[in-house]
């Protein structure tokens, strides 16, 4: 007898989260979801209550014009698939809900998440390009919270959000392992900056830093790289032992009461530690979730978090702009490259300009994609879709659109400073074998080219 | 279906795009000339004056109903419109004219433009 | 019949018009939620209330927003139907002679010719939306029957209207038709996609503020670049 893998109860254990894993590819969690039932009543409850005149009036007052058809990458990857278009797909499924006042069964349910989370990555690009402003990107992510709070949610971000609810990250990585990483990344690089250091829990320093799990799982050089660059430009830093994650799989399941616990979680370390500011890895969906979005899930009214949170790209920016980084001419970038714009961060936060200043600083042949900055595409595998493997073609398909605007821009060197764009060029590298492109974060770049101060002890390796 | 209303409509027009034969009115009208109007966007009114004696008989009215007894006689004028201010003049005789109309229950009303502003009678007075 | 028409109806498809309308608007604001839509609508306003005028503003313009320019024919369509479209009704002679008799406000009208050019324009810009609905496959795709309704709806008053005005044998029964039709787009306009009249700015305008409020306004250094 197998036990229940799916079900509208979030994943609050460890137990949980194994069983869920043992399930390889969440072949029995879907098999069981074909079976799960669904609260009508409470489906329509939901919908009174959470769907007021903002969503109503968009689902009501689309034309049909079909201008946001060509603004969805889905759309143009798949050849102009006209049951790509954004409204067909929300009216589809969220609004059919609405019209039905949640009298919706299983396999409507199973439908609007195949929608949801494989034809829409929430990158809100649509809603530019509506006449009427109609963010079908922002409806999609409420029916996440819907399909969620029901129990029809992929796998992967099943087991995502309850990772955050037991391990308060992404990924299973305690605190002990974070901050035991955290010793390593001093202790490795220890022979070539005799001085560095990863302050923990310290108080009152100007910046305090958080991060991605995955770093500290898979990627801990980039831990060490960002002590670097603390450690050259001479801030006052420090990390949290506690609510040192900023990401949010939770943002990306529609776990809402799950984007509340990480978000309070890191607000919570900054009224422990009291940092002047705090300092974001390059992520787009950690600053989406714990920025932008990030306040009002934690009840603050204004919008605003408890102090100032930068985006990664922003303390970098201040660095160059004040010399704080300098820049070896020598070692600029000398081949073509290009920028990627990460939805979360740059249509959605406006930091476009701040990329460009960086950009500015260290490349000497910087091509831009058509379109750009806050009206670029999105990498197509944001909103969780990268990791989702029964979207893995849908999502190969619309990688192929990105692929495409890199490639007319004749650049041989990517700069995505986001993991998940990162992620989605690495994969499509891969998949289209682009073996000539080339991609990049921020911190490796910037420690290969950045001068080092005389007063900081540097050996050479 | 589509096809069957788009036929319709387009059948409809048609019938209904039949231009007026200018027809030589037998009545007797006689052109309204004040307030002139510089740049007419309409065509001027020719007024059956003797009808209108007819109708206002009828209803127990006098020439008072539209002219103003001064010492030289009846006013040419309608009623009191050359008080009027210069811009709201037409507008007093657009009101006064529909007003009785819609009293009398016969007679254009103010939305009927063309009926008092005809282009066939205007024309055929002009010759 | 001409006296209840314009008149008793007249005044109740206003009533119907402006009264629906306006409580769609009202409707709408009081239905919009700071917590739920995460968008602190009662703070910031130095940059929200600019970012709620360019939201509105620029989609107004021919060419103002990246959707119009990337879209031509569907922009050439929609400006040639609502430049017509919102100011025949309201500067046409005829209406405006209406106006000052009801409520003694004199608007400025359109010289006859102009009017004729703007009606032709608006009942193309018609057609255009017609065409693109019947060939697009994207558009067929999405059409439903109220799309339809909408635009027939919207024909008829505008025909209708340039019908009367060239005055044919039948002006008068063109004249009851333009009125009628007029008073059914009246009526009907609160219960049907028409609302966008109201609508259009409500919609907008939030858009623009949850962009200058929340999703950038405050590092991106203005208005959302629509």
């Amino acid at each position: 007898m197998s036990e229940v893998l799916c079900s509208p109860t979030p994943v609050t254990t460890k137990e949980g989260i194994h069983a869920l894993l043992k399930d390889k590819g969440g072949e029995e969690y879907y098999r069981q979801m074909k079976n799960l039932w669904v609260d009508q009543v409470a489906l329509g409850r939901d919908l009174e209550r959470t769907c007021k005149s903002r969503t109503r009036t968009w689902l009501s007052i689309c034309a049909h014009c079909a201008m946001c058809a060509d603004s969805c990458f889905f759309y143009k990857a798949n050849d102009n698939d006209p049951k790509q278009i954004p409204s067909y797909k929300i009216q589809s499924t969220l609004g059919e809900m609405i019209r039905k006042s949640g009298r919706v069964d299983t396999e409507f349910m199973i439908n609007a998440m195949n929608v949801a989370w494989g034809q829409c990555t929430c990158c809100n690009r649509c809603g530019v390009y509506c006449p009427h402003g109609i963010d079908t990107g922002v409806m999609f992510s409420y029916l996440r919270g819907l399909l969620f709070k029901h129990g029809f949610v992929p796998w992967e971000l099943k087991i995502g959000s309850g990772m955050h609810r037991v391990y308060g990250a992404q990924m299973d990585v305690t605190e002990e392992d974070w901050v035991e990483t955290c010793e390593w990344m001093v202790e490795e690089n220890q022979d070539e900056w005799p001085d560095l250091e990863i302050p923990v829990d310290k108080e009152n320093a100007d910046v305090m830093y958080i991060l991605n799990a995955r770093e500290v799982k898979h990627y801990p050089e980039d831990i060490a790289k960002a002590a670097i660059l603390f450690h050259v430009t001479g801030t006052n830093w420090t990390v949290p032992s506690k609510g040192w994650e900023n990401t949010s799989l939770t943002m990306f399941a529609g776990d809402w009461e799950g984007c509340a616990q990480n978000v309070k979680r890191v607000y919570a370390a900054v009224d422990r530690l009291k940092p002047k500011m705090v300092v974001g890895t390059e992520c787009g969906h950690a600053h989406r979730a714990t920025v932008v979005e990030g306040p009002y899930w934690a009840g603050r009214d204004s919008g605003e978090p408890p102090v100032p949170f930068l985006h990664y790209v922003e303390w970098v920016a201040m660095c160059l702009r004040t010399g704080k980084l300098k820049i070896d001419p020598a070692k600029k970038i000398k081949v073509p490259c290009t920028l990627q714009d990460s939805c979360n961060y740059v249509r959605n936060h406006g930091l476009g300009k701040i990329t460009r200043e960086i950009m500015s600083y260290i490349a000497e042949d910087f091509r831009e994609m058509d379109p750009n900055g806050d009206h670029n595409f999105c990498c197509g595998g944001g909103g969780g879709l990268n990791g989702i493997g029964r979207y893995r073609n849908e999502r190969n398909v619309a990688l192929k659109h990105k692929l495409e605007q890199i490639k007319a821009t004749g650049a041989e060197l990517v700069i995505s400073p986001c993991h998940n764009c990162w992620d989605a060029i690495r994969d499509m590298v891969e998949v289209y074998e682009e073996h000539n492109l080339k991609w990049t974060f921020l911190k490796p770049l910037l420690v290969d080219m950045m001068i080092i101060p005389d007063h900081i002890r540097h050996n050479e390796i | 279906m589509r096809k069957i209303v788009i036929c319709g409509l387009v059948m409809l027009s048609a019938c209904l795009s039949v231009p007026a034969i200018a027809v030589a009115d037998e009545v007797e009208r006689i052109p309204i000339t004040f307030p002139e109007i510089k740049s007419p966007e309409l065509p001027p009114v020719f007024f059956t004056h003797e009808k209108h004696m007819e109708y206002v008989e009828r209803l127990k009215g006098d020439c008072t109903s539209c002219h103003v007894e001064t010492e030289e006689g009846m006013s040419p004028d309608f009623l009191h419109i050359k008080k009027q201010p210069a811009d709201k003049q037409v507008a007093y005789i657009h009101a006064a004219c529909t007003d009785c109309h819609a009293k009398a229950n016969a007679g254009p009303r103010l939305v009927e433009c063309r009926t008092c502003h005809d282009r066939q009678v205007a024309q055929a007075q002009a010759q | 019949m001409m006296d209840f028409i314009t008149g008793p109806l007249f005044a109740l498809s206003l009533l119907i018009f402006v009264g629906g309308l306006g409580l769609r608007v009202i409707l709408y604001i009081r239905g919009l939620d700071a917590k739920l839509e995460r968008v602190a609508y009662n703070f910031h306003f130095s940059r929200s209330i600019p970012g709620a005028l360019v939201s509105i503003g620029k989609w107004l313009i021919p060419g103002g927003t990246a959707g119009w320019r990337k879209q031509p024919v569907a922009a050439a369509a929609f400006f040639l139907l609502h430049v017509g479209a919102i100011f025949v009704p309201l500067f046409v002679l005829g209406h405006t002679v209406l106006l000052e008799d009801l409520t003694g406000i004199s608007l400025p009208s359109l010289p006859g010719e102009l009017a004729d050019v703007l009606t032709i324009a608006t009942l193309c810009g018609l057609v255009l939306l017609v065409a693109r609905r019947l060939t697009s496959p994207a558009l067929r795709q999405l059409n439903s029957c109220q799309d339809w309704l909408v635009l027939a709806v919207t024909i008829l008053p505008f025909f209708t209207g340039l019908m009367a005005s060239f005055d044919t044998a039948s002006y008068d029964t063109w004249c009851i038709l333009h009125v009628l039709s007029g008073e059914l787009f009246l009526i009907l306009a609160p219960f049907t996609k028409l609302s966008h009249i109201a609508l259009y700015f409500m919609s907008r305008a939030q858009l623009g503020m949850d962009y200058a409020i929340k999703r950038g306004g405050a590092t991106r250094g203005g208005a959302f670049p629509w």
